[in-house]
């Protein structure tokens, strides 16, 4: 039949096409694997006439010449070589991401609540702050928070054991607990958690919006009382909305957290970029970079897959 | 009783209390900001030392702004042509608001954009329209920061726009596994690393003699990190046009090209018109990074006014000053953006 003839044609017509298209993307591929290995060979090239530098991770056993303060590991500058060195950068910005991570949620829960409560006046401050701190570069924030700490009054006199914690221009200290924070540290974590709670405050607020009205009256018919429909009905029919589009602001906040570089504090863009300069090694520096901070955010991807998967999440 | 202010005791209790915080907060910042401040244009000493008015005053010393507000709008573009950054900066803000009351609708818009921008960077440059050629490293300020944030749109959208139809289910799968790891591998990657990228390591990619200014290695290297996250956007506006489309298309006699460019992208563009806005938000933000690279956009001019030691303790006047511009511009597109939304849902 003249159908049958016809489909026959379109078939090998189109498995002629989907072969021509393979061969396309053949080529494609040889290009794109020519073309990376043309641009690594000009690099590593240019790299040895312009600068006299081999490309190569040798430098990363050679004493790097990078003061760091308060390490939260052992380390040595002038002594530990450049792989010490960069490693202490990625532990501190493990570091200010998690407290920015916990920060950033405890504030962005209680601001999203706040956008929810009935009263007016709550929900408008919130409403008020979340604007404000979002419409502004989180780098000029981090830099305006960073200039109001510097400019707090100086710690006159030797601190007093039994107080409980000095803020000064020179950081945050907690004598009882022995810690001290830096100035850096503490207008990182100040900027990145009142940002992010501006995000995460949406977040929240949807999520419970999103619990279906009928689970909110079938509470109360049930006679369940207002701590128990918002801790048993509501929070987890809510969290299953939240979560995704939280672990994405936490890997926003880690990735922002780069940013720490502006003011100073030594995260591992930070020692990165000083390794960079003594030793001329950039890609390799930037790589380094750039492993860390996939590192951390494909952990932080794995954990949402795994969630997503679970059972918690299919039981709707 | 029914506006909730007064319904029982805590919540008459957070009004009152609330209320007088809010009185007293009100009080305080414009006290600081106007009653006690110093007047923007009151003269300035001419040997460089801060107006008396300011030592004496508690409140704001807003002549510090007004001094360094050339250089923070224009940075060091030289004074004589100051007209130029003047008429590029409206021309470009003219192209904004025009854009945003014609709710971006209209076939005409990427040729209006593609002609202001050129217009714009003839201007700026000078040189091929018979000015004195100003090198892009003297650009600055506030017209630097649209300049960058306009060339991440007509760069980075149609590069987004292509990378998500690299990862259409129909394309062909190695094709949509390139697509799929470029999409991936910068959205996990911090902007800094791209610029640094663009800063230290292209330069050694290309002959010495073509190395590009940091201007032109700064927008490759926004166009090519938002393009990521445009592609996002729009592939989830391509997933959510039903299959129905396709076929109806496809049942038309209209081919795979014909299909996207006239039934499917256009819908999926009006749909996710309000999420590119956001998108395009945190990227007008994250021009500010440019720092890093050594270009003085807004922020990195204002940073630099106030490090001349005798404005140091002004940090705070400059400061807000040039939060608010950033505010004016994305609070205003945070706007558009819920409007767009409002009239998406209820065309749907």
């Amino acid at each position: 039949m003249p159908g049958d003839m016809s489909h026959a044609v379109a078939a090998r017509s189109s498995r002629e096409a989907s072969r021509q298209v393979d061969r396309l993307v053949a080529l494609l591929y040889a290009a794109c694997l020519i073309a990376a290995s043309v641009l690594a060979a000009v690099y590593i090239e240019n790299l040895y006439v312009r600068r006299g530098i081999q490309f190569g991770f040798r430098f990363l056993s050679e004493p790097a010449a990078i003061p760091i303060d308060h390490p939260p590991i052992a380390y040595y500058a002038y002594t530990d070589g450049y792989a010490r060195a960069l490693l202490v950068g990625a532990i501190n910005t493990l570091k200010v991401s998690l407290s920015g991570i916990v920060f950033a949620t405890l504030l962005g829960a209680a601001l999203g609540l706040a956008l929810l409560a009935r009263h007016p006046l709550v929900s408008l401050v919130a409403r008020i702050y979340i604007e404000a701190l979002r419409n502004v570069p989180i780098l000029l924030q981090l830099m305006i928070w960073y200039a109001l700490l510097l400019h707090l009054p100086a710690r006159d006199r030797p601190q007093a054991p039994e107080s409980t914690f000095v803020l000064s221009n020179r950081g945050l200290s907690v004598p009882m607990l022995g810690a001290e924070l830096s100035p850096e540290f503490c207008a990182l974590i100040l900027g990145l958690s009142a940002y992010f709670a501006c995000y995460i405050a949406e977040i929240v607020r949807s999520g419970v919006l999103g619990v279906p009205r009928g689970q909110v009256e079938a509470a109360h018919a049930l006679g369940l009382r207002p701590f128990h429909r918002a801790t048993r009905i509501i929070l987890p029919q809510a969290l299953r909305l939240i979560i995704p589009p939280l672990g994405n602001q936490y890997a926003n906040l880690v990735k922002t957290s780069s940013m720490a570089v502006a003011i100073g504090y030594q995260d591992i863009v930070s020692i990165a970029n000083a390794t960079m300069t003594q030793t001329g090694q950039a890609l390799e520096a930037i790589l380094l970079i750039m492993v860390v901070y996939l590192t951390i955010n494909s952990a932080i991807g794995i954990v949402l897959f795994l969630y997503e998967r679970s059972g918690s999440n299919r039981a709707r | 009783m029914q506006s909730g202010l007064f319904d029982g005791w805590v919540s008459s209790l957070v009004t009152l209390a609330g209320g007088l915080a809010a009185l007293a907060a009100i009080f305080a910042i414009s006290r600081w900001a106007i009653f006690d401040a110093v007047w923007p244009f009151s003269p300035v000493p001419g040997n460089g030392t801060v107006p008396a008015a300011c030592l004496q005053r508690a409140g704001a010393c807003w002549p510090v702004v007004a001094s360094h507000g050339r250089f923070i709008l224009f940075g060091s573009y030289p004074a004589g042509g100051a007209w130029r950054p003047l008429v590029a900066t409206i021309l470009l803000l003219g192209l904004y608001l025009y854009s945003f009351t014609t709710r971006l609708r209209g076939r005409h818009l990427p040729l209006l954009w593609l002609g202001v921008f050129a217009c714009v960077l003839l201007l700026l440059d000078g040189r091929y329209i018979g000015l004195s050629r100003v090198p892009t490293d003297d650009w600055g300020g506030l017209v630097l920061t649209l300049v960058l944030a306009t060339g991440i749109i007509l760069g980075a959208l149609p590069l987004g726009i292509a990378l998500a139809l690299a990862r259409l289910p129909s394309s062909p799968r190695p094709i949509r596994f390139l697509a799929t790891l470029y999409v991936q591998l910068l959205r996990g990657i911090p902007l800094i690393s791209v610029l640094l990228v663009a800063a230290f390591v292209l330069p050694l990619l290309v002959p010495a003699v073509l190395v590009p200014d940091r201007l032109d290695r700064a927008l490759v290297a926004l166009i090519l990190y938002n393009a990521a996250y445009f592609a996002e956007v729009v592939r989830s506006g391509l997933q959510a046009q039903p299959t129905g489309q396709w076929e109806a298309a496809t049942a038309l006699g209209l081919s795979w090209w014909q299909t996207v460019s006239r039934v499917i992208m256009p819908q999926a563009l009006r749909m996710m018109v309000a999420p590119l806005v956001i998108t395009f938000i945190t990227a007008f933000k994250d021009t500010s990074l440019v720092l890093v690279i050594g270009l003085y956009d807004l922020l990195t001019s204002a940073r630099t006014a106030i490090a001349d030691p005798v404005w140091q303790d002004y940090f705070i006047e400059v400061y807000v000053a040039t939060a608010g511009l950033y505010f004016l511009f994305c609070f205003g597109m945070s706007r558009l953006a819920v409007h767009l939304q409002a009239s998406v849902a209820r065309a749907r």
